[in-house]
């Protein structure tokens, strides 16, 4: 009969421990939102994020749309896919509903063995941007953030010329880099002269780590991009992994629509966009021919 | 012989012989096992194969460490998976109300003829046909390829870099002996959002500058896995405009 009680006992504290633990566990969805890193949802990183957009992606009628409302919604979730042994990356998705954009950002944590690089992302990078994909509702994983419309528009109004260069280090680099990849293309470039070769950089976004640059007399558009820091020395070192060539006279079309299904084509709107970047809020930069004298930046 | 076997003496000469062709098969192995080891981790068929010269689109298509949108080993395998099931799609399971000539810009049964495209409207970009009617890839192409394979054939041993390259090497020559060795995640898709779709994908495109094919294909959006290994995957309307 003792023993009896005493199990009993033992039993309702159990039972009483864990119905109290149930009681002070937060939902799972509450859980979920307060994964999302702080820097996430700070005024000055959304209006980065907003500034790329603005910069790279909006059209018109969507800058109308924003300014419309008198506010900006912004969804942010933490998304934790299953990544290598040894990676601490953070992911991230941003849903901008108002424009039916998401954007998917990471903050890279992880090592390359076979190359003995660290990649370490000392914030959050765009990695990903994607139209029409952003559900009606805002999923209850995802914190909200709103901001006022009219802060944000002056924002983005006296910020729209900013041009944010890499420093002399950087771009150091980058025209050795421009120097392999004209040299590769140099080739396949017919009738052109030989000597300096011009070349314009688009203004960088400190959320990306991508870049355009538009070689003026290959008439080519090159996409460097990576998940590894671009002012981190060996990300020049592997270039060669991160080189995009978009050829001006082969490989632009109206509309996809026009070789559909090729993966192979930028549409006249994206390189009018990109050569606005790289012309007319761009660096200048000249790359002496390799046996002449470096004259720096014009 | 009997003597020997009940002198106990003998058994210490015994294993004095066995030691020593031991250590004599030992020092013959020893350098064999050194040859095994300097092979590669990874090397390719080669690119005029059709075997060599699938897995290089595979691998030219996707995210390595280090590279943009690199996510995971297991994502960047997925998404060389989902790749050959676009082409495999392109060829054998072209959806009701659509031409083959709509999805695949080509009319053929050989997935070569699918990658290259043809004349300037070109696939994939760095495959095609030269003048001679070859499938070759761009100099940058096999640039990157050689750039890959030095990596992983680096250091003490295989790591992600020749795993994956094994993977898209892999995935090829079984394509051409045996069909796809994996699922299509996206055959079973019905619904975009409020768009109704044929399932499986038919196009996919570096996931960067918000790119698009066109036409009646329609974005796979993350919650059904649309975007892996660096790149988009799209399916096509039910319904086409």
């Amino acid at each position: 009969m003792k023993l009896y009680r005493a199990n009993r006992l033992v039993l309702i504290i159990i039972t009483v421990s864990l119905l109290s633990s149930c009681r002070m566990a937060p939902p799972a969805d509450q859980a979920e939102i307060s994964t999302v890193p702080s820097e996430l949802v700070q005024q000055p990183y959304l209006y980065e994020v907003i500034r790329h957009l603005y910069r790279w992606y909006l059209d018109e009628a969507e800058v109308e749309r924003i300014i419309g409302s008198k506010e900006f919604s912004f969804w942010v979730r933490r998304l934790e896919p299953r990544l290598d042994p040894g990676d601490h990356s953070l992911l991230a998705e941003i849903l901008l509903p108002q424009l039916n954009i998401s954007v998917k950002v990471k903050k890279a944590d992880y090592t390359i063995e076979e190359m003995k690089v660290v990649v370490k992302n000392s914030e959050f990078k765009i990695i990903q941007i994607t139209r029409g994909t952003v559900p009606a509702h805002c999923p209850r994983t995802c914190q909200q953030v709103a901001i006022n419309v009219g802060d944000m528009k002056d924002y983005l109004f006296r910020t729209r010329n900013q041009q944010d260069f890499p420093d002399e280090v950087m771009i150091e680099r980058l025209r050795q880099a421009l120097r392999k990849e004209i040299a590769k293309e140099g080739i396949s470039v017919s009738g052109l002269p030989q000597g300096d070769r011009i070349i314009h950089l688009a203004p960088l976004s400190p959320i990306a780590n991508e870049t355009w640059v538009f070689w003026e007399d290959g008439r080519k558009l090159f996409f460097f991009a990576s998940d590894i820091d671009l002012a981190n020395p060996a990300v020049w070192e592997h270039e060669t992994m991160m080189a995009r060539v978009f050829d001006l006279d082969q490989q632009v079309v109206v509309s996809p629509s026009e070789a559909p299904g090729s993966n192979r084509f930028l549409t006249r709107y994206q390189v009018s966009r990109a050569l606005f970047n790289c012309v007319v809020l761009g660096r200048r930069v000249t790359l002496p021919s390799p046996a002449a004298p470096d004259i720096g930046d014009n | 012989m009997d003597e020997e076997k009940m002198n106990p003496k003998s058994i210490p000469i015994k294993t004095i012989k066995f030691r020593t062709i031991f250590l004599m098969m030992t020092a013959i192995a020893l350098p064999l096992l050194a040859t095994e080891t300097s092979q590669p981790f990874s090397k390719l068929d080669g690119p005029d194969t059709p075997s060599g010269y699938l897995a290089r689109l595979l691998i030219n298509e996707v995210s390595f460490p280090g590279e943009r949108a690199f996510e995971s080993e297991t994502a960047t395998k997925e998404a060389m998976l989902q790749i050959l099931w676009v082409l495999h799609c392109r060829i054998h399971l072209i959806p009701e109300g659509y031409t083959q000539q709509q999805v695949a810009g080509v009319r053929s049964e050989n997935i070569i003829d699918v990658i290259t495209g043809t004349g300037e409207k070109r696939q994939c970009e760095g495959f095609y046909r030269n003048k001679d009617g070859k499938f070759v890839a761009d100099d940058r192409v096999e640039e990157r390829i050689d750039y890959l394979l030095k990596i992983a054939n680096k250091g003490g041993k295989p790591g992600r870099f020749s795993s994956l390259l094994n993977f898209g090497q892999n995935l090829a020559r079984t394509y051409f002996k045996e069909g796809i060795e994996g699922v299509d995640r996206y055959a079973s898709l019905e619904r975009i959002g409020p768009i109704k779709v044929t399932g499986h994908a038919y196009s996919w495109m570096t996931d960067v500058n918000n790119y698009h094919p066109g036409g009646n294909f329609v974005s796979i959006s993350s919650d059904f896995n649309g975007s892996l290994g660096g790149n988009r995957f799209f399916t096509l309307r039910k319904d086409p405009k």
